[in-house]
């Protein structure tokens, strides 16, 4: 079986988070994204890597991205009590609007690559998943979103990795890497010391810093 | 690679025990032994450059030579370390915390010099972010906060860029041959990698690194860091930091250098090289805070820096001397603002003033330090200056070399302002008291504590005129590789 449908899934998921104003929405969101990236994981790589490396991964994909990640964020929220980002009904149709520009340009684009390695399923829902993480990031204004929008943003570049994981196991683990490294330090530290000072989680109140 | 475990091993171990040890006498003395093997290691590398160690690790002159910048810049960091945590009258947790957080720190700047495997060297770089973190956190206040969560959230995101940069060349890499990331594989089969590849990977791989290197795009959490920091951390990241991204950077392109694309990989460098220039030079007229001042200017040199390297010729030789250079005076320098924040309490220049008067040793570092940072002639930064604009003239970029010395006017202008106000300015009466605890903290500073900053500008000043054969064979060596490159 071939893990295409599993991408296109992926890419699904991107306009419902980009105009979702619930953070648990989000988060279940996000597990769905580290199920799939389990998924594919699973088809692209058995057979390819070690046992213990494919034990690895898979546990990072499950355990981590799929469980752990979206049940830190909500506790967050339970503790912060808040529920949903304001302001943002607002530009749905905008925001839509540009995530299937995002979409249907990335795959023009993976088309006019031409290359005869690249997967284009892959591709264009990476692509698509880092710049949805960025949009993510420019328009909503709680640092919670920003992390969901960066979350997403590794999201995709791990599953471009797994592109390349048959004939690179090396590239797969440091993705990985990458993963448990700067989520661990965005959400294990800061998250719960920004509200405990500022008492707030909006990115407007962080201005001290200026010339 | 015994050397490389003996190395690695014991700087985690030494800042293991730093971090568990709760003896603030035990925890500044550990930095004795890290020194020494910091040292030590160094020394070695210099007797083995050239000898592959292993798929992943190698001693080669770039490495090595600014490995030997960041070791001896090290040494005054964890002097003043020592010093100003004794006078804030830090607790046990913060110095420990600190301290090994600058152990891990900069071996992790050592092991991004000698990775010859990109995934490895971007790995590195990664965790320096982790260490740079904590001690950006250092004084725990809600600034501190601010810059750590700002700098962690934007460098993250630049992490993952570089990582997908780095996807995108593993990509053109299977084209040809089997994939593989090691520098030497890559510089085989450049030439026929496809270029649309390799110019995206450049793309992302510059502007994630961007932010460790303090340019345009990513150079604002940069300076929000070098601020919010102490000041001897202030000068590592000026004169370490900056050097570890721009080798990450450096060796992408020596790579990259061997294909078609080099005039558009130069044609991107001049850009962000000007507007790194212009950026410096906007904030620069306007700022106030001493500390966020001199980090502008370190954007504003490696702008300089980058519009060297993308001139070719004799610019290659310049722009590595001149960050070896600026190194040395740029670190000195901030390590003299810790004193300055020390008296004044305050990092706006307008509220500062006499400073003179009431320091005189350490005012003397900052006039040299102003007259070495702007280049201006007894200053070593001037020769390399004035060679980078000569590559730009030689390489025909009328234009930007017009534009870019226009902008160092600019730049001039607000450092002396600002400086000059600090050093000269007859103190603000905003209340008595407050001058009165002026006068005190003056009387704590030693005239000792600012040698090691005289030493760090009058290097750069004498390496500039009489630089040894030692350093420019090696500086040769490096780009030599390189097309178009004139040698000194």
């Amino acid at each position: 079986m071939k893990p295409d449908l599993l991408v296109i899934l992926f890419t699904m998921t991107l306009p419902y988070m980009a105009i979702a104003n619930r953070f648990d929405t989000h988060f279940r969101m996000l597990g769905l994204q580290g199920l799939l990236l389990f998924g594919v994981a699973f088809l692209k790589l058995y057979g390819h890597v070690s046992v213990a490396n494919m034990g690895f991964i898979l546990v990072e994909t499950l355990v981590f991205k799929a469980i752990l990640v979206p049940y830190f964020l909500f506790n967050i929220i339970k503790k912060n009590k808040i529920k949903r980002d304001f302001e943002v009904k607002k530009l749905s149709f905008y925001v839509i609007f540009t995530v299937l520009l995002i979409i249907v340009s990335s795959f023009v684009f993976a088309h006019q690559l031409n290359d005869k390695h690249l997967e284009i399923n892959f591709f264009t829902a990476s692509i698509s998943a880092l710049l949805v993480g960025v949009l993510l990031i420019v328009i909503r204004k709680t640092i919670i979103t920003h992390i969901v929008g960066y979350l997403v943003l590794e999201n995709g570049i791990f599953l471009f990795s797994l592109a390349l994981g048959s004939e690179m196991p090396m590239i797969v683990n440091i993705g990985i890497l990458l993963d448990l490294f700067t989520s661990v330090l965005l959400l294990g530290v800061f998250v719960n010391r920004i509200n405990e000072v500022f008492h707030t989680v909006e990115i407007d109140t962080l201005t001290e810093l200026k010339d | 690679m015994e050397a490389l475990l003996i190395y690695f091993g014991g700087a985690i171990l030494i800042a293991a025990t730093t971090y568990f040890i709760h003896n603030k006498l035990i925890d500044h003395l550990l930095f004795v032994p890290f020194l020494l093997l910091q040292v030590g290691f160094n020394a070695y590398a210099m007797m083995n450059i050239g000898n592959d160690i292993n798929e992943y690790f190698r001693f080669d002159e770039l490495g090595v030579l600014f490995m030997t910048v960041l070791t001896i810049i090290s040494v005054p960091v964890c002097l003043h370390s020592v010093i100003s945590a004794r006078r804030r009258q830090e607790n046990n947790k913060e110095i420990r915390i600190h301290n090994a957080a600058l152990l891990v720190f900069i071996t992790m700047m050592t092991g991004v010099l000698i990775s010859a495997h990109l995934g490895i060297l971007w790995a590195f770089l990664e965790a320096t972010t982790l260490s740079v973190a904590a001690l950006i956190y250092h004084e725990r206040n809600s600034m501190a906060l601010e810059a750590t969560w700002k700098y962690v959230f934007v460098a993250s995101i630049g992490i993952a860029m570089a990582f997908l940069g780095i996807l995108f060349l593993a990509v053109a890499s299977k084209d040809v041959a089997e994939a593989h990331l090691s520098i030497d594989e890559l510089s085989r089969n450049i030439k026929e990698m496809n270029p649309k590849w390799l110019k995206m990977s450049f793309l992302f791989i510059l502007t994630g690194f961007s932010v460790k290197i303090g340019i345009v795009p990513l150079f604002t959490v940069d300076i929000d860091a070098k601020d919010a920091a102490p000041s001897a951390i202030g000068a590592l990241l000026s004169g370490g930091l900056l050097n570890i991204g721009f080798v990450a950077v450096f060796r992408f392109y020596q790579v990259f250098a061997q294909s078609d694309i080099l005039t558009w990989m130069n044609n991107v460098l001049l850009l962000v090289g000007t507007t790194s220039i212009l950026f410096a030079a906007v904030y620069l007229m306007k700022v106030k805070n001493y500390k966020r001042m001199f980090a502008y200017s370190s954007v504003e040199h490696a702008g300089i820096a980058f519009l060297a390297l993308a001139s070719g010729g004799i610019g290659y030789f310049v722009c590595i001397f001149h960050l070896v250079l600026h190194s040395f005076v740029k670190a000195g320098i901030f390590l003299q603002l810790g004193q300055v924040q020390h008296i004044f309490r305050i990092k706006n220049t307008d509220e500062t003033g006499e400073y003179m008067r009431l320091n005189p040793f350490g005012a003397g570092v900052l006039l040299l330090g102003f007259l070495s940072i702007t280049a201006m002639p007894p200053s070593g930064l001037f020769v390399t200056e004035f060679l980078a604009f000569k590559a730009l003239f030689e390489a025909k970029y009328y234009f930007i070399a017009g534009f870019s010395l226009l902008l160092l006017t600019f730049i001039i202008y607000g450092i002396g302002k600002n400086i000059l106000h600090l050093l000269f300015q007859k103190l603000p009466a905003i209340n008595a008291e407050t001058n009165i605890e002026i006068e005190r903290n003056a009387k704590h500073i030693s005239p000792l504590e600012s040698v090691s900053q005289y030493i760090l500008i009058v290097a750069g000043i004498y390496l500039g005129f009489f630089p040894p054969d030692i350093l420019v064979n090696c500086i040769n060596k490096i780009v030599a590789f390189l097309p178009t490159a004139v040698m000194m």
